[in-house]
C-alpha cells in the first residue's frame, strides 16, 4: 500500500474473460451495446488494449479512493494472473477472482464483493433430476480448463466422462451443438452467455439450484495485510454509500434473475 | 230528607299524579294507534338490523384481509432478515433460493428484491398466474404494475413514513377499507398514531392498488419490507405480492352471507312487527269497544236516588280488561225501596248487551208499574235475558227494604252477601229458604230476610260469578268492618264509602282482576219515627 501511495498509481491485475468483470477490445464495443443506457467508461490497458467492466470500475473505485492513477496490466490468460502479483508486477487482481483455500494459500483477499457458484447447466430441464444422475458414465460434461468449475467436476463428477475446454465461448458452442450432455460453470458466466446470446438454446441448472458457493474478490500479496484490509474497507464503503450500487446497476442483465 | 246522588264510578283522579298517569295512558294509546309512529319505529328496528348484520360482515371480511395482511408482513419480514448477505453479494442465485419457500403458498405469485436504489435484482413471477393475468388485463404482470412496484420500492427507501401515510390516504379504496379508515380514524383520537417499527426494518402493506382507470384493484396486493443489516442500514426492499382471487372469493361468500342474514332478519322483523301490528290494533280495537260498553254500563246507572227515611250510596268499581257486564239499580217505592245487583254470566260485549237489555227491561216493569213478588221479579229478569240473542243466564242480588218494618228481603244468586252493620257486629240475614233458579238466573236463590234497625247501615256486597265456588268472592264480613272503620270519616257521603269499600275489597282479593264490584249501602235514618 505504501507503495501504491508513493508511486502515485495503482497497477491492477486483470484478465479479459467475461462481462459482467472484464472485457476487452471488440468486447468492449460489445458490452456497451448490450448495456445501451449509462454504459461503463473504458480504459486503456498499459499494452493499449481497451477494457471495460465492473471490475474495471471498481479499480477505478479504489484508485479514487487512494487519489492516485490507474493501471491495467491485461495477462493473456486467467491462469497467469497471479504471478505478476507474486512479482510485485501488480498491486492487485481484479478479474471476477474466486476465493479458495488453494488460493488462500499463497493470495491475500479482501472481503467479496459478489458471490457466484458452479450450476450444472443442461439445455433439456427434465434430463437430471440431481446431479448424482449426471454421474455416469455415458454422460459427456465440458468444463473449462483452471476454473472452480474443473475442480467441482473432478471431485463430484468423476464417473462422467469430463471434457476440458480452454475457454467459455467453446465450452458452450459444444454444449449448444448437443456435443454435451451437461457443462459445469460459473452462475455468472451462464448468465453471460445468454445475456450475450451466445447460446441460443435456453439453459436450466440441474436441481434449479447452484451446486457451490463462492465469494469473488479482490486477490493481493499475503505480506501486506493493511492492503487487503484497505481493500475491504473501500468494498464495504462503497456499498454502504450506495455507490456501489450504482456501479453495479448497469450490469443488471447478467446479475439480475427474472423468473416467470 | 234528601240523599245526594251516587255516582257510579267516582272520580279519584284528582291528583297530580293521576292526571300524569291519565296523560300518559292516552299518549300511548294515541302512539300505539298511529302508522306514522309505527313506520318509523319500524324503519329505525330494520336500520338497526342492517348495521349489526353489516357490521358483522365488515368484521369477517376485515378478519380475512388481515390474515392476507398478516402473511405479507411475515413473509417480508422473514425475506427481510435472510436476504442481507445475499443483497450485499449480488446473489441472485440465494435470493431465488429464499422466495422458492414462500412460493409454496399458492396466494404468493411474484417475489422481488430490489437494491438501495431501487434496482431489481431478483424478481419471481408465478408462470401459471402470469399467463392467467396477461390473457385477464391483455398486459404482462409487471409491466402492469411498473408503476406502482417502483413508486412503492423507492418510496418506503425514501421515507417509509410517508409512504405509510400516502397507502393511508390512497383514494382507491373500497367500502370496507373506508369503513376501517372511518373506525381507525375514530379510535387513533384515543389510542394515539401507530408508530412505525424502529431498528429492525418497516413493513408496509399496499392493499390499495389502482387499475388503469383509476379503480381500486383489489385482485393484487403486496407486502414490502426494508432489508436491514445488523447495523441498521437498509440494504434493499424485499417485496411478496399476492393473488387476492381466492381471499376475494371467500369475501364474496361472506357478503352473499351477510345479505342473506340481512334479508332474513330484516324480513323477519318486518313480518314480525306487521302482524304484531294487526293484533295490536285488533286489540286497541277490542279495547275501545270494551271502554265504550264499560261507559254505557256506567252511564246506564241511576244518577241520583231521592229517599227521606233511607240514605243509600252505591258504587260499582269495574274491572280492568274485559267489560264484565255488572250494574245496579235502585228503585223508590211508596213503601219499599227496592236494589237490584245484575250480574250477567261470564264477559265481553255479549255479557254487556245482556246487562243494557236487563237494565232497560228492569226499568220498564218499574214504569209501568209491575208489582210482583221477589221470585216473580226474578222470573221476569230470568225471561228477559232469554229473549235477546247471544244471551248468557244472569246472576242477581234483589234487596227489598220496608218503609214502615225496616224488613230486609233478599233473593240473591250466589253473586254477593248481605249484613246488617249495628255498630261493629255485621249481623247476617236469616235463610228463609233455598229456591230454584227461574229459566235464564243462575242459581240457586237464597232468599233471605232480616231488618234493619234505625241508625244500622245494611251492606251488600256483591263480587262476580265465576268465584262462586271458590274463595274470591268479595267477603261482605270484611267489607262491613271495613265500613265501620271508615263511616265516621265519610259521614253522610255514602257513595264515596261504597266506592272505598269496592276499591278496597278489589285490592283484597287478587282473584277479583277480571270481575266487577258492586258495594250497596244502605242506611236506616236514625232520628226520624217511620209514619
Amino acid at each position: 500500500m505504501r507503495s501504491v501511495l508513493d508511486t502515485k498509481r495503482l497497477r491492477v491485475g486483470m484478465s479479459a474473460g467475461f462481462a459482467p468483470f472484464v472485457v476487452a477490445g471488440a468486447g468492449c464495443d460489445e458490452l456497451v451495446g448490450l448495456i445501451g443506457e449509462d454504459p461503463p467508461q473504458r480504459h486503456t490497458a498499459e499494452n493499449g488494449t481497451t477494457v471495460a467492466g465492473l471490475d474495471v470500475d471498481l479499480a477505478k473505485a479504489v484508485a479514487g479512493a487512494l487519489g492516485v492513477r490507474l493501471e491495467v496490466h491485461l495477462t493473456p490468460t486467467f491462469r497467469e494472473i497471479f504471478a505478476p502479483l507474486g512479482s510485485g508486477q501488480v498491486d492487485v487482481a481484479i478479474s471476477g477472482i474466486t476465493r479458495t483455500l488453494e488460493r488462500a494459500r499463497s493470495l491475500s483477499f479482501s472481503q467479496p464483493y459478489l458471490v457466484s457458484g458452479q450450476k450444472l447447466l443442461v439445455k433439456d430441464e427434465s434430463r437430471f433430476a440431481s446431479i448424482e444422475d449426471a454421474n455416469r458414465k455415458d454422460v459427456r460434461v465440458g468444463f473449462k480448463s483452471g476454473t472452480t468449475g474443473e475442480a467441482f467436476v473432478r471431485d463430484n463428477l468423476a464417473t462422467a466422462s469430463l471434457v476440458a475446454f480452454p475457454n467459455s465461448d467453446e465450452l458452450f458452442r459444444a454444449l449448444e451443438a448437443d456435443n454435451l450432455e451437461a457443462a459445469i460453470a460459473d452462475s455468472l458466466v451462464g448468465r453471460d452467455m445468454m445475456v450475450r446470446k451466445k447460446v441460443k438454446s435456453a439453459l436450466y441448472a440441474v436441481g434449479g439450484k447452484r451446486l457451490t458457493s463462492e465469494s469473488i474478490c479482490m486477490a493481493a500479496r499475503q505480506s501486506d495485510g493493511d492492503w487487503t484490509d484497505f481493500l475491504s474497507l473501500v468494498i464495504r464503503e462503497l456499498k454502504t454509500s450506495g455507490q456501489f450500487h450504482r456501479l453495479v446497476r448497469r450490469y443488471n442483465p447478467w446479475l439480475r434473475i427474472q423468473r416467470g | 230528607m234528601s240523599v245526594r246522588s251516587p255516582h257510579s264510578v267516582a272520580s279519584r283522579d284528582k291528583t297530580r299524579r293521576a292526571r300524569f298517569t291519565r296523560w300518559r295512558t292516552e299518549m300511548s294509546g294515541k302512539l300505539a294507534r298511529s302508522s306514522r309512529v309505527f313506520l318509523i319505529g319500524l324503519i329505525i328496528a330494520c336500520g338497526i338490523e342492517v348495521i349489526v348484520d353489516w357490521n358483522t360482515t365488515i368484521y369477517e371480511i376485515n378478519v380475512l384481509r388481515d390474515g392476507m395482511r398478516q402473511r405479507g408482513l411475515n413473509y417480508v419480514s422473514i425475506l427481510s432478515k435472510a436476504a442481507v448477505e445475499p443483497m450485499l453479494a449480488y446473489d441472485a442465485d440465494s435470493m431465488d433460493a429464499l422466495s422458492a419457500g414462500v412460493f409454496d403458498d399458492q396466494d404468493v405469485v411474484f417475489v422481488r428484491f430490489s437494491d438501495q436504489l431501487g434496482v431489481t435484482l431478483y424478481d419471481r413471477l408465478r408462470p401459471t398466474y402470469a399467463e392467467t393475468f396477461r390473457k385477464e388485463r391483455d398486459n404482462a404482470f409487471r409491466d402492469h404494475f411498473d408503476k406502482q412496484l417502483n413508486r412503492d420500492v423507492t418510496g418506503i427507501l425514501a421515507d417509509p413514513k410517508r409512504l405509510a401515510d400516502a397507502m393511508a390516504a390512497s383514494r382507491t379504496r373500497d367500502l370496507f377499507q373506508l369503513w376501517n379508515d372511518i373506525v381507525g380514524f375514530f379510535v387513533a383520537k384515543f389510542t394515539g398514531p401507530k408508530v412505525l417499527p424502529v431498528g429492525s426494518g418497516v413493513a408496509l402493506y399496499q392493499d390499495r392498488l389502482s387499475t388503469r382507470s383509476g379503480a381500486h384493484d383489489d385482485d393484487v396486493t403486496w407486502a414490502l419490507g426494508t432489508v436491514v443489516d445488523g447495523r441498521n442500514e437498509a440494504w434493499g426492499v424485499a417485496l411478496v405480492a399476492f393473488d387476492m382471487g381466492r381471499t376475494n372469493a371467500a369475501i364474496n361468500k361472506k357478503l352473499l352471507k351477510g345479505l342473506g342474514m340481512v334479508a332474513f332478519f330484516v324480513g323477519l322483523i318486518l313480518v314480525q312487527n306487521i302482524f304484531s301490528r294487526r293484533d295490536k290494533l285488533r286489540l286497541l280495537d277490542l279495547e275501545t269497544r270494551y271502554g265504550n260498553a264499560k261507559k254505557a254500563i256506567r252511564d246506564t246507572l241511576p244518577s241520583e236516588v231521592k229517599c227521606e227515611w233511607l240514605s243509600v250510596g252505591a258504587a260499582l268499581d269495574q274491572a280492568p280488561g274485559p267489560v264484565d257486564g255488572m250494574f245496579w239499580d235502585v228503585h223508590v217505592g211508596e213503601q219499599t225501596i227496592e236494589m237490584l245487583v245484575v250480574d250477567p254470566d261470564g264477559d265481553g260485549i255479549d255479557a254487556a248487551s245482556t246487562a243494557l237489555h236487563i237494565a232497560k227491561a228492569y226499568r220498564a216493569r218499574r214504569r209501568e208499574g209491575v208489582e210482583a213478588s221477589m221470585m216473580g221479579e226474578a222470573e221476569a229478569l230470568g225471561a228477559a235475558a232469554l229473549v235477546i240473542p247471544l244471551t248468557r243466564p244472569i246472576g242477581m242480588v234483589l234487596v227489598r227494604i220496608a218503609k214502615q218494618s225496616g224488613r230486609i228481603d233478599v233473593l240473591a244468586s250466589p253473586l254477593g252477601e248481605v249484613r246488617c252493620l249495628s255498630g261493629a257486629v255485621a249481623r247476617k240475614l236469616e235463610t228463609v229458604a233455598e229456591r230454584n233458579a227461574p229459566h235464564g238466573v243462575v242459581g240457586p236463590l237464597m232468599e233471605l230476610h232480616g231488618e234493619l234497625g234505625p241508625g244500622e247501615v245494611m251492606v251488600a256486597a256483591c263480587g262476580g260469578m265465576e268465584n262462586i265456588e271458590s274463595r274470591g268472592r268479595v267477603d261482605a264480613s270484611e267489607v262491613s268492618a271495613f265500613v265501620h272503620r271508615t263511616l265516621p270519616e265519610r259521614g253522610d257521603d255514602l257513595s264515596e264509602l261504597a266506592m272505598d269499600a269496592a276499591t278496597w275489597a278489589r285490592g283484597k282479593l287478587t282473584a277479583l282482576a277480571g270481575q266487577d264490584v258492586v258495594i250497596l249501602l244502605a242506611r236506616r235514618v236514625a232520628d226520624e219515627t217511620p209514619d
